[in-house]
């Protein structure tokens, strides 16, 4: 009987064996990583609020309220209310929306651009790694967050304009490293072997370095996006993010909030601690992807 | 040796020339016309005139140059030291630069030398008893001060001086040889705060590259040889340890020096980072400008001091 029997019959995991086998997967990476799962669960918290941001607010985020102004927390407004009488719980879960948007779109574009940079700077060599070395080295040698505030004065106020200005503080670190991965990947055998076929320079750029150097593509986005939202939330907090009346958790700090904060210190405190915890989770989550894809990197 | 400074000084100019280059575009590229915001914001200015009309307006900035000229002139004119004048108050830009430099370099430095004095032995404790009850709870601390936006911290030690003790920080210009009490109180926070980000990366990185070092066959030559652990970590493991460390640390005085222009605006510090986000704020593109090129330079002068002493503190380069 045994030996007739198919594969299908007999040993093909059944779903419900397969999404045990996952739980136990990821069990494993949770208890070798405790501080990264941690860190990934609150992310996950904070995304799935922003996600559903519309569905669990109480109040619009933009309704002002002119006989309740800087309400502290009560029953009525969860977080309080701030100087318009807005309430500030719903402020905070549609600021989340902002930052984590704002994050992940400036880490994408910009790690992504500078990565794809990097490689082809290595990979070509000669005079347009040189070249693109000095714009990098230039780039690399001014403060980031003066970058991203220059740009963004410069361009009239918009979500876009701030997610373009962050993603260019991404570029030249995330081009350097491609780099040095481009330069010794190319050292490889299948690289010889796939020239000599005919393969041309393009095609061996995207079938063989690219996915074989996606490992730093991804341990850098991870360790970028706290920084994204702490230079998002720098920049609302100067009043050079993204433009109200949208709800940013870095605006929320200055102005009212930062001249009243004697008397009505909840409004600097949440939101301030909102941005700690989301960047903290990032960071945790961040160094867990490093550690389990690159254990040689040295901790930043 | 000598061949390399020069070389890297010389290098120094087209990295700065390309820089402002795109400052300069930056800037000019700007939809809308700058003469009207100064007119439009500056009725009752002390320096323009209001029966000015726009066209001498433009005429005086310069603006109505080709693109190209603009820039030449104003690079031939930076290279000789003069920025320009301000757009809204007609001071010298360098002039006021001047002023306020010293003022920025010191908090940054402080900042420099915090993030270096606390975090590297922060790191090396936590790397000579990693895991125990000192490391984890070190550890913790780092990854908390690097998630807490320093704006935050400024704000709440702000609050917390004002409402626990009644404290607020000094404000106006102290210099730290005229009156370095007033000075040091007014510093010392935003460095720390500003030092904080600095440390606990630096921390972290001591402790790796120590867990790293600890592991080497010198070391345990060292210990073979009968030496006690102290002299071991100290003689053998710290010198090679400091080497990435250090080179770290200096580099990220980019960052350190971005860091200054939120902090200035919050402890009312009259710095070049405050300067700076004033200019921006008011679009005033020679204030601008100049700032930004002057914190280049400071930044590439940092970088060029950090590599010579990194040559110079790992024998096994030879600059040639």
């Amino acid at each position: 009987m045994a030996q007739s029997a198919t594969y299908q019959e007999t040993i093909r995991p059944r779903l419900g064996q397969r999404f045990q086998r996952g739980l136990k997967g990821a069990g494993k990476l949770a208890r070798s990583q405790p501080l990264g799962a941690v860190g990934f669960v609150i992310c996950v918290f904070f995304i799935l609020v922003a996600v559903f941001a519309p569905l669990v607010q109480r109040y619009s985020p933009t309704d002002i309220d002119p006989y309740a102004p800087a309400r502290s927390p009560s029953a009525e407004h969860w977080l309080g209310t701030d100087e318009f009488g807005r309430d500030l719980y719903s402020r905070m879960i549609h600021g989340a929306r902002v930052s984590l948007y704002v994050a992940f779109f400036s880490i994408l574009l910009g790690t992504s651009a500078g990565y794809l940079l990097g490689l082809l700077s290595g990979y070509v060599g000669g005079k347009v790694d040189l070249v693109l070395q000095r714009l990098i080295d230039a780039m690399l040698a001014f403060p980031p967050l003066l970058l991203a505030l220059a740009m963004v004065s410069v361009f009239s106020p918009g979500l876009d304009k701030v997610i373009f200005a962050i993603s260019i503080t991404f570029v030249p670190r995330a081009a350097r490293i491609s780099r040095g991965v481009a330069l010794s990947l190319k050292e490889n055998v299948y690289v010889d072997a796939a020239k000599v076929v005919g393969a041309s320079s393009a095609r061996v750029l995207l079938r063989h370095i690219l996915p074989n150097s996606m490992a730093p593509y991804l341990i850098l986005a991870s360790v970028g996006l706290g920084a994204a939202i702490l230079t998002e939330a720098s920049l609302s907090y100067l009043g050079l993010g993204v433009p109200p009346p949208a709800p940013s958790w870095g605006r929320m700090l200055s102005g009212y909030a930062q001249t009243r904060m004697l008397a009505a210190p909840w409004m600097v405190i949440i939101p301030g601690a909102a941005i700690m915890t989301l960047v903290l989770a990032f960071n945790l989550f961040g160094d867990a992807v490093r550690d389990i894809w690159d254990p040689k990197l040295r901790g930043r | 040796m000598g061949k390399y400074v020069l070389r890297r000084l010389v290098l120094i100019l087209p990295t700065l020339l390309l820089l402002s280059l795109f400052v300069f575009v930056l800037m000019r590229v700007l939809p809308g016309d700058v003469t009207r915001t100064i007119m439009g914001e500056e009725i009752g200015a002390t320096n323009i005139d209001m029966k000015m009309s726009l066209e001498t307006l433009r005429k005086k900035i310069g603006l109505d140059k080709p693109l190209y000229m603009q820039y030449l002139i104003w690079v031939w004119d930076a290279a000789r030291g003069n920025f320009g004048d301000s757009l809204i108050t007609g001071k010298s830009v360098a002039g006021e630069i001047a002023q306020r430099a010293p003022v920025t370099m010191q908090l940054s430095l402080m900042a420099m030398l915090i993030s270096m004095f606390l975090g590297i032995p922060v790191g090396i404790m936590s790397a000579i008893r990693q895991n125990s009850w000192i490391d984890l709870t070190l550890r913790f601390w780092s990854i908390f001060l690097l998630a807490a936006p320093s704006f935050w911290l400024g704000l709440m030690v702000i609050f917390v001086g004002a409402y626990a003790f009644g404290w607020l920080p000094p404000l106006g210009r102290h210099l730290l040889w005229e009156d370095p009490v007033a000075n040091l109180t007014q510093l010392m926070w935003p460095a720390l705060i500003l030092g904080s980000h600095g440390m606990a990366t630096t921390a972290r990185m001591t402790r790796s590259t120590m867990l790293e070092v600890m592991r080497e066959d010198y070391i345990r030559t060292a210990r073979a040889k009968g030496l006690r652990e102290q002299a071991v970590i100290i003689r053998h493991a710290l010198k090679n340890t400091l080497i990435p460390v250090v080179t770290l640390a200096g580099l990220s005085f980019a960052t350190l020096l971005g860091g200054t222009v939120i902090l200035e605006a919050i402890f009312g510090i009259p710095g070049m980072g405050y300067y700076l986000l004033n200019g921006i704020n008011s679009h005033d593109y020679t204030v601008v400008q100049g700032g930004v090129m002057v914190f280049a330079v400071m930044v590439m002068l940092v970088n060029l001091l950090i590599d010579l002493l990194y040559g110079w503190i790992d024998p096994r380069i030879s600059y040639g």
